[in-house]
């Protein structure tokens, strides 16, 4: 669905989509800041409801991390064209998701990206935005860190809200600023801001004063948080009742009617 | 993953013992200043700078002078700071777009700093270097499975650039982290290899929390004491050479 755009398009209340429809988010923030954490639980919550189909913006491993491995998942059984295409870009993930990743690692010889995937998301995005294939689906972006003028241009065009996560540190702060200053140039575009690693209410306050937007969620600190990252387990498997992965699930009810 | 603060207190550590240190900020989202301890209002003036190279308020600078001037600022301990991060728009050839960080310093004929480079998180920057293209790479990783992931790349490229690396674990709390580190790294990357291991610091944390400079206000935790020890063994790595 569009988002109706009233005044400056910044409303808190103007919820992004009605309950039990598709999502379509992107994730910006920090290198550090919990992009890929939310990113993997979100996919995770919204696939209880319908197909999702997370994009790993960010060259950078890290949503594959926190989505967990798949297991036993459902191939895509759709019958229209990109939803085949889709199936043989992507990897299977738990609870059906697809995982569309930017970058791949070949195991031996050459090492770094490779990019061809995320020209190709680029152009499938502005489809995506248009032509509203994949039209039942969940989309989550997890772009890469900091404010990346390209990203914001090509490569979440498909896009209906921006979650930039923040948490209360001046290089936290300053990157968010960054990334609000970038959006602008979408004004279309809903933006929300997510506190994470929030100790008590006055974390939640200085970010709210320092980026002069309301705080839509918040995430508390959570120490399950860090074990899971040490070995490398999804959140969302490891500790299904944690902080973090409750006020995920708060994010995609907010973001709804 | 604590580059950028380990970056600038390296910094400050090697001028404060005597180097002549320019420091290049290489990370798209720049933040070197503020490990340094420029402030947040002096760092986002280097960062608009930047920005106005894309929007077309600030012309290219072709040379690495030019660069230097239009985009550096004189920082604490006699640190010179220069925002390189590559813009996205680039001018083929100009020095100031930032696509390596070798371009400038080959441009920088007869240069006698020492510097230190904060590049782009993950692999970036060291895949535009060519063979040598740094005479020392410093490895940051943490005792997480992505950290170890993204370490193991750079490690790797690095040994493909012929550039000597050091892995620091950073961020430990126990000798069990360590341990994890080393044996999850060591035999895959499967190259010689010092770890340095900087520790878990609530000093660090907090002015990390209020955007100050490590060296300035925990001048004597042990995670900037450890930082000073890797900065001896820089500056004796630099005199063997």
């Amino acid at each position: 669905m569009k988002l109706a755009v009233v005044g400056e398009g910044r409303s808190e209340t103007t919820p992004i989509g009605t309950r039990g429809e598709p999502l379509r988010i992107a994730v910006s923030g920090k290198g550090g800041a919990g992009k890929s954490l939310v990113s993997g639980i979100l996919a995770r919550v919204l696939a209880r409801q319908h197909r999702v189909l997370v994009v790993d913006l960010d060259v950078l491993p890290g949503v594959a991390l926190s989505l967990g491995r798949p297991g036993g998942s459902p191939v895509v059984r759709g019958v229209a064209p990109f939803e085949r295409l889709l199936e043989r870009l992507t990897e299977p993930a738990p609870d059906g998701v697809r995982l569309l990743p930017a970058a791949t690692y070949a195991s031996r010889g050459k090492v770094g990206p490779v990019l061809t995937t995320l020209a190709a998301f680029a152009g499938a995005s502005h489809r995506l935005a248009r032509g509203r294939p994949l039209a039942r689906w969940s989309i989550v972006g997890d772009l890469p860190a900091g404010p990346r003028p390209t990203a914001y241009r090509q490569y979440i065009a498909y896009a209906d809200v921006l979650l930039v996560i923040a948490e209360p540190t001046v290089q936290s702060i300053l990157t968010a600023q960054r990334v609000l200053r970038m959006s602008r140039s979408r004004p279309e575009l809903a933006v929300r801001v997510v506190a994470n690693k929030v100790a008590d209410e006055e974390d939640a306050e200085l970010l709210e004063r320092e980026l002069g937007e309301p705080i839509f969620a918040t995430i508390p600190f959570d120490e399950e948080v860090r074990a899971a990252e040490r070995c490398g387990e999804a959140l969302v498997d490891r500790a299904p009742d944690s902080p973090a992965v409750v006020a995920v699930e708060e994010i995609v009810a907010a973001l709804r009617a | 993953m604590g580059k950028t603060t380990i970056a600038g207190t390296l910094a400050r550590a090697l001028s404060r013992s005597g180097h002549d240190v320019l420091a290049l900020d290489c990370d798209a989202n720049p933040m070197l200043g503020i490990s340094l301890g420029l402030g947040a209002e002096r760092t986002e003036e280097l960062v608009s700078a930047r920005e106005g190279l894309e929007s077309g308020d600030t012309p290219h600078q072709p040379t690495a002078a030019g660069m230097e001037e239009t985009f550096g600022t004189d920082a604490p301990d006699g640190v010179r700071l220069v925002v390189a991060a590559r813009v996205e728009q680039v001018e083929p050839g100009c020095m100031c777009c930032g696509v390596s960080p070798h371009q400038l310093l080959r441009d920088m004929e007869g240069e006698s700093r020492m510097v230190v480079g904060d590049l782009e998180a993950g692999t970036g920057t060291l895949m535009r270097m060519p063979q040598g293209g740094a005479n020392l790479a410093l490895v940051i990783t943490q005792p997480t499975a992505k950290a170890m992931q993204v370490a193991r790349h750079a490690l790797e490229a690095a040994k493909q650039r012929a550039i000597p690396a050091v892995l620091i674990a950073n961020r430990v709390r126990t000798d069990a982290d360590v341990e994890l580190i080393r044996t999850t790294m060591g035999p895959q990357v499967g190259i010689p290899m010092a770890i340095l291991a900087v520790p878990e610091d609530a000093a660090v944390a907090q002015a990390d929390q209020d955007g100050l400079a490590p060296a300035d206000v925990a001048p004597e935790s042990p995670a900037v004491l450890a930082v000073q020890r890797l900065g001896q063994s820089v500056s004796e790595f630099a005199g063997a050479r």
